[in-house]
């Protein structure tokens, strides 16, 4: 009940935001720009990869100002007016979680299906493969979910959104170097962008799918896991 | 259970840098109004934020309810009310839209919800601006709003962090009014530094200096601890007849006659009613007439500053009082 209320005000809050509303009308912008152009030249794989490319690059930026500020724009607020009702702090961190994947997705999801689909029958090549789209969607879209994540994770460790933006944004942009250093190429956003054109025309590796899945699911998890640990223990 | 909220030995120390609360024994015990007073950093915030499981003790326990309070103690927590000092809430949200936040995560249905936050926003003169954005609000509205959200959840147990900090004079008095009518049926704990209000409201007090509770008990036993009392009595009659009448009596306590003035001071070595009664025959042997008694020290605050002064003058010697020091407050960690 705490955890569904927390998420619809805080789902309320989103619809209400600048940043979401701006970002949702550049990225009709994006789409309206992007189909007229493939349709005259250039193939619908190559197309949709730039398009996709822009989430894990450009649009990083954007994701990270709406999530790393989760839980430190309200860090004033929120031992006053919510965690000294009844609500837990597990709550309270998964509503933020949640309603911030759920914004971030949704607006990605809506850009990228569309895009797909409208590069599928107006491109001047189509060599879209759907099975390689929907790989291709999926995988940008666990790249977002791990940013929305480490973002919020940020937001609990440090009580100014200005830090929090900082450090996801220099973490994010150091990513491909630490998974070099890991040897963790099948996660590696660089990596992942160069394979793009290929993995949407079908020639992807059911192995690098399987590593990326998992690889993924698994960060975001210790991102959470390690941020929920920090706040319950955090003096409000 | 006797009491709703126990301490014991509870201590925050931040960051290894400032002691905030050293070693708190706190018992309040089930209905009345319990009054938290201290100076300004005293420690009565982190004591109710240690309280409410948003701040973790670093020594000592705190129950609530006979249970341990944690951080993910929900259950302990529907039943508090709690009104922080100078309350901030979400801008955007309207008083009807955190009221009914709060009924949501408070596990309300919306037919007690809706109902509730009505009668809320009216008791606490709010209606007429439930509509709109709560950024816009004076000092006095925001604390009216906390109000309303402490009491949302009908709780068993109030705590009311420095509830009268920066109303004005007319809501100073309706708050002090509140907390003496909900004192009739609920346990309240209000923390403030003015001991003027605390003296008003509360059946039971706790003083906190430098991260010390160096008195927990009640106001009749606070005020028992003033050195002396002094009376002043109001006479329609003879100055000069009444000075003989004092003089040639065997009354030892010491008095001062300023016209219509009589000023008594009584030393606590011997009974008051004694001094008092000399005093009176004294006055209708001059046959006087005694128009009005009016109390010259506040007992109550003579007794804060005491203890203020006792417990500052001990400096070092406080770490050498091992025995549990007669002021009501039991066994105080390093006391």
């Amino acid at each position: 009940m705490a955890f569904l209320a927390l998420l619809e005000a805080d789902l309320k809050t989103m619809t209400h935001s600048w940043v979401v509303r701006i970002w949702g009308l550049l990225l009709i912008a994006q789409i309206l720009i992007t189909i007229p152009a493939a349709a005259s030249e250039g193939t619908a794989a190559v197309s949709l990869s730039d398009l996709l490319g822009t989430f894990p690059l450009i649009w990083a930026i954007v994701v990270i100002l709406i999530s790393a500020g989760a839980v430190s724009s309200e860090a004033g607020v929120v031992a006053d007016s919510i965690l000294s009702k009844a609500v837990t702090r597990y709550e309270y961190i998964l509503a933020k979680l949640t309603s911030r994947l759920l914004a971030v997705i949704a607006l990605y999801l809506a850009s990228a299906i569309t895009s797909a689909y409208l590069l599928s029958r107006y491109a001047v090549t189509s060599d879209l493969d759907t099975p390689g789209v929907v790989y291709s969607i999926s995988l940008i879209g666990m790249l977002l979910v791990l940013l929305t994540s480490l973002a919020v994770a940020f937001s609990t460790f440090f009580d100014r959104s200005s830090v929090a933006i900082v450090i996801t944004w220099i973490l994010w942009i150091a990513a491909g170097a630490i998974c070099a250093l890991f040897k963790l190429e099948n996660l590696s956003p660089v990596h992942i962008l160069e394979r793009l054109p290929d993995a949407l025309s079908g020639d992807y590796s059911a192995r690098a799918q399987w590593e990326a899945l998992i690889g993924f699911t698994f960060a975001s998890s210790v991102v959470i896991g390690a941020a929920i640990a920090h706040y319950v223990r955090k003096d409000l | 259970m006797d009491h709703v909220i126990e301490t014991h030995n509870l201590t925050k120390i931040y960051g290894d840098k400032y002691i905030a609360l050293n070693g708190a024994n706190l018992a309040v015990p089930q209905g009345g109004i319990f009054g938290l007073v201290g100076p300004n950093g005293a420690g009565k915030t982190t004591t109710i934020r240690m309280l409410l499981g948003l701040h973790k003790p670093t020594a000592g326990s705190v129950l609530l309810f006979g249970e341990p309070m944690t951080p993910n103690a929900v259950h302990l927590r529907r039943r508090i009310g709690f009104l922080p000092t100078n309350p901030r809430f979400p801008k955007e949200m309207t008083p009807i839209g955190y009221l009914d936040f709060v009924g949501k995560i408070s596990g309300l249905p919306s037919e007690v919800r809706k109902p509730r936050l009505a009668m809320l926003l009216r008791a606490v003169g709010l209606l007429s601006a439930a509509s709109q954005k709560v950024k816009g609000f004076s000092t006095g509205m925001t604390t009216r709003l906390g109000i309303a959200a402490s009491l949302m959840n009908d709780p068993d147990l109030l705590i009311w962090d420095e509830p009268t900090a920066g109303l004005d004079p007319e809501g100073h008095k309706y708050t002090l009014d509140l907390i003496r009518e909900l004192g009739e049926t609920k346990t309240i704990l209000v923390s403030s530094h003015n001991l003027a209000d605390i003296k008003r409201i509360c059946s039971h007090i706790a003083i906190l200096s430098d991260g010390r509770l160096i008195f927990s008990g009640t106001m009749r036993d606070m005020r028992s601890l003033t050195r002396s009392s002094a009376l002043e009595l109001e006479l329609d009659g003879d100055p000069e007849r009444l000075r003989a009448a004092l003089t040639s009596s065997a009354i030892s306590l010491r008095w001062e006659l300023d016209r219509q003035s009589l000023k008594l001071y009584f030393s606590h070595d011997e009974p008051m009613a004694v001094g008092l009664s000399q005093v009176l025959q004294c006055i209708v042997a001059a046959d006087a007439r005694l128009l009005a008694v009016n109390s010259l020290h506040d007992e109550v605050v003579d007794a804060f500053i005491h203890l203020l002064e006792e417990e500052r003058s001990h400096g070092f010697s406080r770490i050498l009082r091992l025995e549990p020091e007669n002021h009501g407050v039991s066994g105080a960690a390093g006391s």
